[in-house]
């Protein structure tokens, strides 16, 4: 998907750039995007470096554990096919609190495996997934995160009087969208003509 | 407030991980290095995506959509500029990086526009990607109401984003 997304981008810059009057700009954009990039990049990879040292003491300390407790509740409630103490429910632990403290790489290989556990105890076959299979991808996608971390760095970066002050608004948005996706989720599993099996 | 957020966090982990009895200063440098390398693993696709996205916001075309979607998305409160960041966001996390900041450049990050395009990008996920990774992993093509309810979620953040800045600030 991504090469056609590319192609098509780059191809609309160029096309609307020559018609409109603008083929200057776009020269000057596509000449300096290196140069962009590389200062993003310095920007944004010095907080990924310090956030993650920080997160990993909050990991190795145990607030994983923690957290598990506080999610495993609403776990049961949204995921009700999940058998309790089974590898699977430990694995989407693991995975939802490495998204909560914003351990992004962190949270990929006990997702991966949560989602190998799903379909390997569940009705899912190549032709539809479990609704518990769907139910976390969608939490995945949601992102509900403690610390903003890479934001809130661009925005100090970028000259922020405020940068963290953001931080509500994060959770309240995350927070709101995380449960707009699960509502939409639920009602299509509960009414199937709602369906859309599409791939 | 975020000030005392940002210390609180900080200092909080630091003294939760000393009364565990933790090596504190060892994880910090362990996570450190992981951080580093997923820095390093997204220079390809960040290269690719700032070309792209400089190139269209160049060329004009990012103005004109503006333009012709602003009747409404601005009875939402939501702000024109903030448009290619909800368009990129569920597509590809580094093109959304490039919007951010192109973004918090032009209208500056203390603006209602570079405050809401903050927590539109803060409080959302790069939804396909993360729907290729974790399907793929398990080799299902069909995703069911996977995707409906993952961009309904992105809207709603998106929505609520507006909806908050221009409540609270």
């Amino acid at each position: 998907m991504m090469n056609y997304i590319f192609t098509a981008m780059i191809l609309t810059a160029a096309l609307f750039g020559i018609f409109s009057g603008h083929e200057g700009d776009v020269s000057a954009a596509i000449l300096s995007s290196g140069k962009d990039t590389a200062e993003l990049l310095l920007t944004v990879a010095g907080g990924m470096v310090l956030w993650s040292g920080v997160m990993s003491v909050a990991e190795k300390s145990g607030l994983t554990d923690i957290l598990t407790a506080a999610v495993r509740p609403f776990l049961r409630f949204i995921m009700p096919g999940l058998k309790k103490d089974s590898a699977a429910e430990r694995y989407v632990c693991l995975n939802i609190t490495a998204n909560i403290l914003g351990l992004g790489n962190a949270a990929t290989p006990p997702g991966i495996r949560a989602m190998k556990e799903l379909a390997g105890s569940g009705k899912g076959s190549a032709e539809k997934p479990t609704d518990e299979m769907v139910t976390f991808a969608v939490i995945n996608t949601a992102s509900v995160q403690l610390i903003p971390a890479t934001v809130m760095t661009m925005r100090s970066a970028a000259g922020s009087s405020d940068p963290a002050g953001i931080m509500p608004c994060v959770w309240a948005a995350s927070v709101c969208a995380l449960t707009a996706g699960l509502l939409i989720c639920k009602a299509m599993q509960l009414r199937p003509h709602l369906r859309s099996d599409r791939s | 407030m975020g000030n005392y957020l940002v210390i609180i966090c900080v200092a909080g982990i630091m003294l939760f991980g000393l009364i565990r009895g933790v090596n504190v200063f060892e994880a910090f440098l362990e996570g450190a290095g992981d951080g580093l390398k997923t820095a390093v693993g997204i220079i390809p696709s960040l290269t690719a995506l700032t070309l792209c996205v400089s190139a269209v916001r160049a060329s004009g075309a990012v103005e004109a959509l503006g333009q012709a979607a602003a009747p409404f998305i601005a009875t939402l409160g939501i702000p024109t500029e903030t448009l290619p960041l909800m368009l990129i966001r569920p597509i590809s996390g580094s093109g959304a990086l490039s919007v951010l900041n192109g973004i918090l450049d032009s209208c500056g990050p203390d603006s209602t526009a570079g405050k809401i395009a903050s927590v539109m990008m803060g409080s959302t996920e790069t939804t396909f990607y993360t729907i290729t990774v974790y399907f793929g992993s398990v080799g299902i093509r069909k995703t069911g109401c996977t995707i409906p309810a993952a961009l309904t979620a992105d809207l709603t953040g998106m929505i609520i984003a507006a909806l908050t800045v221009n409540l609270f600030f």
